[in-house]
């Protein structure tokens, strides 16, 4: 597992309050909302305002894309490198 | 009897404290034997735990005193009506929202959208799957006796048999503590109110124009009202008189 991806785990942990969670509960590869983790889309904002902070990083809310970086830890972790390196 | 009078049936009654939970705890609450602890924060088995991390201080006692006054038996049921009543509400949730906007910080989605006065309610009857009609109120130190004064209209004139009141308060934010003029306390009391139910504890208030020695406060700041009545509900006493927003009330029960 990188460390991106258990950075990313925490900060899912820290900032929705999954209080009864440790990073090893959350699959790097399992849906976050709906059927895998369970996040609603109250989550997505308080995970997008996290991730933005913590990452400098803008979120597109209207963007078709910003679903897919949303869709797993992998991807976030990947979406979040790329718009370090851009 | 006083005709002005707001009449009750008490079926059931639930309160939290922390540190002071079950009955004899409360009993021994009013004799002056225990005192609440600092802090303390509700268990709440039945909510399940990503409804649960939603919850404030003041809703987790709200939903917890709900949920406790409402369970028969082991069996979970619902009131015909809600009421949810709190002074303050979620102003912690909101102090900590405007400080933020002060730092000119992006605000938590969660925490704006669960500031609002009816959360408990809306929580509550998340987690019961209650979709009855529920009231949020906030009336200053009367909200209790607004509150069970609106119970009384929803049994009086709707076609509910059972109103549920909920009382839950906590301490001001450390910025708002010099405006208080009651004493700071994290509770919460549930009150099961059934129509022409006589098997319950009769309960009844009314304003009373006191005269000047009733109303002058002790020294350091009153109770709050609902725990004043509380400790009255817990009594031997007939009658007892609790100073209210403009006016003292009159409360009588059941021996």
């Amino acid at each position: 597992m990188s460390d991106l991806a258990t950075e990313i785990k925490q900060l899912i942990i820290e900032s929705l309050d999954l209080e009864d969670m440790t990073v090893a509960d959350i699959e790097s590869d399992e849906p976050l909302f709906g059927d895998g983790l369970g996040l609603d889309s109250i989550d997505a904002l308080e995970l997008g305002l996290a991730i933005k902070n913590q990452y400098q990083i803008t979120i597109d809310a209207e963007s078709e894309d910003t679903k897919k970086h949303f869709a797993s830890v992998s991807a976030l972790a990947a979406f979040i490198t790329a718009s370090k390196e851009g | 009897m006083d005709d002005n009078a707001i009449h009750l049936n008490v079926n059931q009654w639930y309160a939290w404290s922390p540190g002071i939970e079950s009955s004899d705890d409360w009993e021994a609450w009013a004799r002056k034997q225990r005192m609440p602890l600092e802090s303390g924060v509700p268990e709440l088995p039945f909510v399940k735990p990503m409804l649960r991390r939603r919850l404030s201080q003041l809703s987790k006692m709200a939903v917890k005193v709900a949920f406790e006054c409402l369970s028969k038996e082991g069996q979970q049921v619902v009131a015909d009506r809600t009421v949810f009543c709190s002074r303050h509400g979620e102003l912690t949730r909101t102090v900590g929202l405007l400080e933020s906007l002060s730092l000119d910080e992006d605000l938590s989605p969660t925490g704006f959208s669960l500031s609002v006065h009816n959360a408990a309610s809306g929580l509550y009857s998340i987690a019961n799957k209650d979709k009855s009609p529920s009231v949020s109120l906030a009336a200053g130190r009367d909200t209790l006796v607004e509150g069970l004064r609106e119970a009384s209209m929803l049994l009086n004139s709707d076609d509910a048999e059972t109103v549920l009141v909920v009382i839950a308060e906590e301490p001001l934010p450390e910025h708002l503590l010099p405006f208080a003029d009651e004493m700071q306390r994290s509770f919460a009391l549930a009150l099961l109110l059934a129509r022409g139910d006589n098997t319950g504890k009769r309960l009844s208030f009314s304003s009373f124009d006191s005269p000047v020695e009733v109303l002058t406060e002790r020294a350091g700041l009153p109770e709050p009202q609902s725990l004043a009545v509380l400790n009255f509900l817990l009594s031997q006493e007939t009658e007892c008189k609790i100073p209210g927003a403009r006016s003292s009330w009159v409360w009588r029960q059941n021996a």
